[in-house]
């Protein structure tokens, strides 16, 4: 097991955010984290990549506490891509890209062929090929998400987590981001985590489900077992339930 | 040939086209020809080969390492604080060093005036760093007000023993005006070992400097040793602003104007912006220099007046559009 969470309790300035979060992460697998706003799906992500410490329980990166673990390791191990993010300088879209490469690279050691090559197919596989030469403050929304999805592919971890990675893209870059990332976790056995506020992504590319209400966890397992129609009703105050689309696939129908 | 590196050869050659002028002037004009055949060892007059080497070598060395000094510092500090507003004066690092210079001629020079000054300047922006981290980190009014208290209390410092050793107060107050007058070789060598270390720390700090740009848990989570590299750019900064301020006082706005305009001619990766503000930073000290030395000739004016006279404009046109740049 890659990645775990065993009895965490989070705070976030000062305000204890998450109770008692259990979760692990097989590989193979996206897991997605579903639950209303506040309900501390960004906060859980946080932990797992090692960035907050947890005020009570662990978080586990292949036995060993995350945040605690030396940077470029876990860095090379988990990616986390936030839900935004500012770029303080406008540096092109292949530079911020090209970091993706320095868990591996170190900071001081010049980025090799190899490292260019992983970057270019990475902005290849974002779309970003046209735009490489951009500076990243001219950018749209949603072609920045894919700037840190395509960064976090340079990465190349063994696990990512996800931080709406589909929020602000249209339907065609969210289906081709969703589509990425399942791909990679085919293609490379990756553990995914992703806080996913959209219920209709959610069913369609998670494996697992864990839902989320005010930081205490509702229910977790497979979308169906999940998002049951009393489940939709306590978290989310709607009259909801899961049904087959004309695809075969599941989907979220609202009364 | 790239870009970048027709840039880089361009500033170079204006750098050292600059420098030729500024051997040149003074009360005695030397020609440029005349400058070359002093300097390759074949003077037109014995006098140009005494008044080159014995003066004004060192000086425009010491303005050309000094505005390396700032303008590295300065790149170090807007990549550290995400701030296109930080520079050594505006972060309190010029009122430090200040402060510990004169603390050290104050009290017989029994620490060495660098040594003072950058412990001065690392104790203030260690505070002012503090302080802007713990009231909304980054932002750019924090950030100033931190600055700028930490200044204003610094420079109170720095009056009050001004006022009470009155022997030392004109050397002391001319020199904090910053100015490159009456500076010579002892001067050069005292500041080049801080400044090269500083620099020598700054430089390798690029890499990480590109990844702070998307912020600090963006930086931690591409494998970025926060604390370490914080740290690093620190000391990298202080080192190399103590050594400025040490050998020629304080001069504002160099550190700041540098890397903008490096940014806006190389891009904004910083290891090509350091080394384009460290020879911006340079060029624009020289002329600075030059304009100070000549401007109310034989009177000399502190050079701090001239850049804060071309800075100041251009600080208050950034605040008014910080992202602008």
């Amino acid at each position: 097991m890659l990645l775990s969470a065993n009895s965490l309790s989070l705070s976030y300035n000062g305000h204890n955010v998450v109770e008692g979060f259990n979760l692990s992460i097989p590989k193979r697998t996206i897991v997605g984290l579903v639950g209303p706003n506040g309900s501390g799906k960004t906060t859980i992500l946080r932990a797992l990549a090692g960035l907050i410490e947890p005020r009570a329980g662990t978080a586990l990166v292949q036995g060993k506490h995350a945040s605690r673990l030396d940077k470029r390791l876990r860095a090379r191990q988990i990616g986390w891509v936030p839900q935004q993010e500012s770029a303080a300088w406008p540096l092109t879209v292949a530079e911020v890209v090209r970091l993706g490469r320095a868990p591996h690279r170190g900071w001081l050691m010049p980025f090799t062929a190899e490292d260019m090559d992983i970057v270019e197919s990475a902005l290849a596989r974002a779309d970003l090929l046209a735009l490489q030469h951009r500076p990243v403050n001219k950018l749209s929304g949603g072609e920045f998400q894919r700037v840190l999805i395509a960064r976090v592919l340079a990465q190349e971890p063994e696990a990512l987590l996800l931080d709406e990675p589909t929020a602000s893209l249209d339907i065609h870059h969210q289906i081709q981001v969703l589509d990425l990332v399942r791909g990679l976790v085919h293609e490379k056995g990756l553990s995914v985590v992703m806080a996913i506020h959209d219920l209709n992504l959610a069913v369609r590319y998670c494996d697992q489900l864990v839902l989320l209400n005010r930081g205490r966890q509702v229910s977790a397992g497979t979308p169906e077992e999940v998002l049951t129609p009393q489940n939709l009703h306590t978290v989310f105050g709607v009259n909801a339930q899961l049904y087959r689309d004309p695809w075969g696939a599941w989907a979220v129908s609202v009364q | 040939m790239t870009r970048t590196t027709s840039i880089f050869i361009g500033l170079t050659a204006l750098l050292l086209v600059l420098s030729l002028l500024s051997l040149g002037m003074g009360a005695v004009s030397i020609s440029p020809s005349e400058t070359l055949a002093a300097l390759s060892g074949n003077p037109v007059k014995e006098s140009h080969a005494t008044i080159l080497w014995d003066f004004r070598v060192a000086r425009v060395l010491l303005v050309i390492l000094c505005g390396s000094a700032l303008a590295s510092a300065g790149s170090a500090f807007q990549g550290l604080f995400r701030n296109p507003l930080a520079d050594p004066y505006i972060v309190g690092a010029s009122g430090g060093a200040a402060l510990g210079a004169t603390l050290a001629v104050v009290f017989d020079r029994t620490v060495p005036i660098g040594v003072a000054g950058f412990l001065g300047a690392l104790g203030a922006v260690l505070i002012v760093y503090a302080i802007a981290e713990a009231s909304n980190f980054g932002s750019v009014v924090s950030l100033l007000l931190a600055g700028a208290a930490m200044s204003t209390m610094l420079s109170a410092i720095v009056s009050l023993l001004l006022l009470l050793s009155d022997e030392v107060l004109h050397e002391i107050f001319s020199w904090l005006m910053g100015g490159f007058s009456g500076r010579s070789w002892s001067h050069l060598t005292q500041a080049s070992l801080a400044a090269f270390l500083g620099i020598a720390i700054t430089l390798p700090m690029s890499r990480a400097l590109d990844a702070l740009s998307a912020g600090e848990s963006s930086a931690e989570a591409l494998g970025l040793d926060l604390r370490r590299a914080r740290l690093l750019i620190v000391i990298g900064a202080s080192l190399s602003t103590a050594a400025a301020v040490s050998a020629s006082g304080i001069i504002g706005f160099v550190g700041l104007i540098a890397p903008h305009l490096a940014r806006r001619l190389v891009g904004a990766s910083h290891a090509v912006v350091i080394p384009a503000s460290m020879l911006l930073g340079s060029i624009l000290l020289l002329i600075a220099d030059d304009l100070a030395r000549t401007i109310a000739a034989p009177l000399e004016l502190p050079v701090g007046v001239f850049t804060a006279l071309l800075g100041g404009p251009f600080f208050l046109y950034l605040l008014r559009n910080p992202k602008g740049l």
